[in-house]
């Protein structure tokens, strides 16, 4: 199969939606927010979905009228990039920093201390500890085949069969389940 | 990383002066001195606790006359600070009770300065650690800054010494000129890679172990926690044997790949030209192919993985007979309807020419040598 | 509203040839601008790269109209496809502030089709 008819190619997994379990939405998540002062972590393990709810709160966020400002930070990359901007005119700025376990805790000080005068300031972490909690994400069969349905994967389609074997074998991180389901598609000689 | 080797290199030679240097500057300098009788006054094996850890220290005080003058100290040897081991220093002391009569040496320039024991023993070994930080966090800085360097002049185009592509999804400047290929991975750097990682691996390992160790000696053995480990500290065995392998395949005959044009066009042709040093007789098979490669970059949680499959490969000389090895040449056609070398910031198409040569009961020779296929229109 | 036509429904296109076609909208509320951007984009596994080779803006454009367009394109990189990899080749209008979009893939390879990337070339060497 091409890469581009990949139903699991990178660019259409970066467009999967959050799902809430049914006892959260983005309206409760945002009241929640509202009420740390705009300030809490997004925690969870890898693969949980963290960055894909933050990256559509900023969204939200935005369309509220409140100026959001993000940065990523990995293994490779555990500095704000341009820092000089990043910090700069934080009165109205809500900070989202996604991979904050990236910085020590020398490093989150001084990240603390930089953006004390921001806005607001949404984190995604592993482990909770660093901000007050705004959500904890936990990856559930059920919210794999939600994304699946996304990806227009049919009910009853051996991928999905497939899938469920790798939700158990990578324990949860539907990251790699779906990087895996990508590697079993690219091997088929048809689109789906 | 600059960080996480200058910490060792700093601390190996922190380390490394108490420990080993002014030992053995003593213990040398201690060969001069007199040999004078002492009294025992007291001695004992010293605990000295620290978290999980015990480690133990020979104290004897002695008494010895100099110069009608008495003294007394307390040094045994030069060795500085207290180690795990605790039968060797019982033995010690109980080789000195109180109240025998023994032989010190005195340092005739300060008196009060004097030892019992001035011979090279075991004991001085310790002092190599802190040498082993410091050639591993020097090792390591060296190895960091040369790739930063290769990173900063071009990344894996440095072969070329054209420098990264200046746009993503551009060519590199390309030019006509003959060339000698660079391999993408000297076995040298592979050595010096699995050699630094492996002495760094099992340095961290031999503290567990030692912990769980003086665990079971006290007779509580954390189960769980060994079983924990278990794989850490086999692949500690493992890696070693890697290094090796790579060691061993230094000795390998080296090879040297020329090409007529550094840049070669789709549909277009090179001569590729090969030469070996060392023993070419050992090689029981030798194969040079042309390889198209994908290579796609993803962040992996924290960490960036690049996933690779190759596309293309076309074989250009494959032989058994060793006479044929040592030197020769062939014309490489590209295929016309193939793709082009590209790079954008995370996708890449990549050709190289794959060399591997094969050695029976030995690390075999693979390498593998860059080139830029250019698109039609940009050749024309 | 926003409808890319490429001239004689062409979808393939040789390196360095003129692509001309016609951008036609029809927008529910006056803008800024439009403006049409000839790029190209990677699909498949690793993250996505997008490459913005040239642009044309039309500027304070009326809320219905229909106009021509032409972009040189360049001599590479070759649309293709392989495991891992696609490069796609496409012309996009947007609306500056960004409302409606339109956009049309097209081929860029002196083959006519896209490279398809397989492991099928047979040994040809000529050994000297």
């Amino acid at each position: 199969m091409r890469a581009r008819d990949n139903p699991f190619a990178s660019n259409l997994i970066s467009r999967l939606r959050c799902h809430f379990p049914p006892s959260h939405s983005w309206d409760s998540l945002l009241l929640r927010l509202q009420r740390l002062e705009y300030r809490g972590a997004i925690t969870g393990p890898m693969g949980s979905g963290k960055t894909t709810i933050l990256e559509e709160l900023a969204v939200r966020l935005e369309k509220q009228g409140r100026q959001t400002r993000l940065a990523g930070l990995t293994i490779q990359h555990r500095q704000i990039p341009d820092p000089g901007h990043f910090f700069a005119n934080l009165e109205s700025t809500i900070l989202i920093l996604d991979g904050a376990e990236q910085l020590n805790w020398l490093s989150w000080q001084r990240f603390l201390r930089q953006s004390r005068h921001a806005a607001g300031l949404i984190i995604t972490t592993h482990q909770p500890g660093r901000l007050p909690t705004l959500f904890t994400c936990a990856t559930t069969p059920a919210l794999l085949d939600n994304l699946l349905t996304q990806l227009h994967i049919p009910p009853g389609s051996p991928l999905r069969l497939q899938a469920r074997r790798l939700f158990d074998l990578h324990c949860g991180n539907l990251r790699e389940v779906l990087r895996s389901l990508y590697d079993s598609c690219s091997t088929l000689p048809h689109p789906l | 990383m600059f960080l996480f080797f200058g910490v060792f290199l700093g601390l190996g030679l922190i380390l490394t002066c108490p420990f080993l240097i002014h030992p053995l500057w003593k213990q040398r300098a201690a060969q001069d001195w007199p040999r004078m009788p002492c009294t025992i006054v007291s001695s004992e094996v010293k605990r000295h606790s620290g978290g999980d850890s015990t480690t133990y220290g020979i104290h004897i005080v002695y008494r010895y006359h100099f110069n009608n003058r008495m003294f007394q100290s307390d040094r045994y040897d030069f060795i500085t600070g207290s180690s795990s081991g605790f039968k060797s220093k019982k033995m010690a002391v109980d080789a000195h009770p109180p109240g025998s009569q023994r032989v010190c040496y005195v340092n005739p320039v300060n008196p009060s300065e004097a030892v019992l024991r001035r011979d090279l023993h075991a004991g001085y070994l310790a002092g190599i650690i802190p040498v082993v930080f410091t050639v591993v966090g020097a090792a390591g800085l060296f190895v960091v800054r040369r790739n930063k360097l290769n990173v900063g002049a071009g990344g894996s185009n440095k072969i070329f010494g054209l420098g990264a592509p200046p746009n993503p999804g551009s060519l590199p400047p390309h030019s006509a000129l003959p060339a000698i290929l660079a391999p993408k991975n000297s076995p040298l750097k592979k050595f010096i890679f699995f050699f630094v990682f492996a002495v760094i691996w099992n340095i961290v390992i031999f503290i567990f172990a030692s912990q769980l160790l003086q665990g079971w000696q006290k007779g509580a053995v954390d189960w769980s926690l060994a079983l924990f480990f278990i794989p850490f500290f086999l692949a500690g065995i493992v890696l070693p044997g890697i290094a090796f392998y790579h060691l061993l395949a230094l000795a390998n005959p080296r090879p040297r790949l020329g090409v007529s044009s550094q840049c070669v066009p789709l549909g277009g042709s090179f001569t590729l030209r090969w030469e070996f040093s060392g023993r070419t007789s050992r090689i029981r098979r030798l194969h040079i192919r042309l390889a198209g490669q994908e290579e796609a970059t993803y962040q992996r949680g924290t960490s960036t993985i690049t996933d690779k499959a190759i596309f293309a490969t076309l074989n250009i000389f494959d032989t058994t007979n060793p006479l044929e090895m040592t030197s020769g040449q062939a014309t490489v056609v590209v295929p016309s309807s193939s793709m082009h070398s590209f790079a954008s910031s995370n996708n890449k198409i990549v050709w190289f020419i794959q060399l591997h040569g094969e050695i029976n009961w030995w690390p075999d020779i693979k390498e593998e040598f860059e080139i830029v296929v250019l698109p039609l229109e940009a050749a024309q | 509203m926003i409808h890319l036509d490429i001239q004689n429904q062409k979808t393939s296109f040789s390196p360095g040839e003129t692509i001309a076609a016609k951008i036609t909208w029809q927008l529910e509320k006056s803008v800024n601008a439009i403006e049409l951007r000839l790029f190209w984009h990677t699909n498949g596994k690793g993250t996505q790269d997008i490459n913005i080779v040239n642009t044309l803006r039309f500027t304070q454009p009326p809320q219905r109209d229909t106009r021509p367009f032409q972009f040189q394109l360049p001599s590479s990189p070759y649309s293709f496809s392989g495991k891992l990899i696609s490069l796609i080749w496409a012309i996009e209008a947007v609306t500056d502030p960004l409302d409606e979009a339109g956009r049309q893939e097209f081929i860029l390879s002196p083959t006519g089709r896209e490279i398809l990337l397989c492991d099928t070339f047979p040994a040809n060497p000529v050994n000297g």
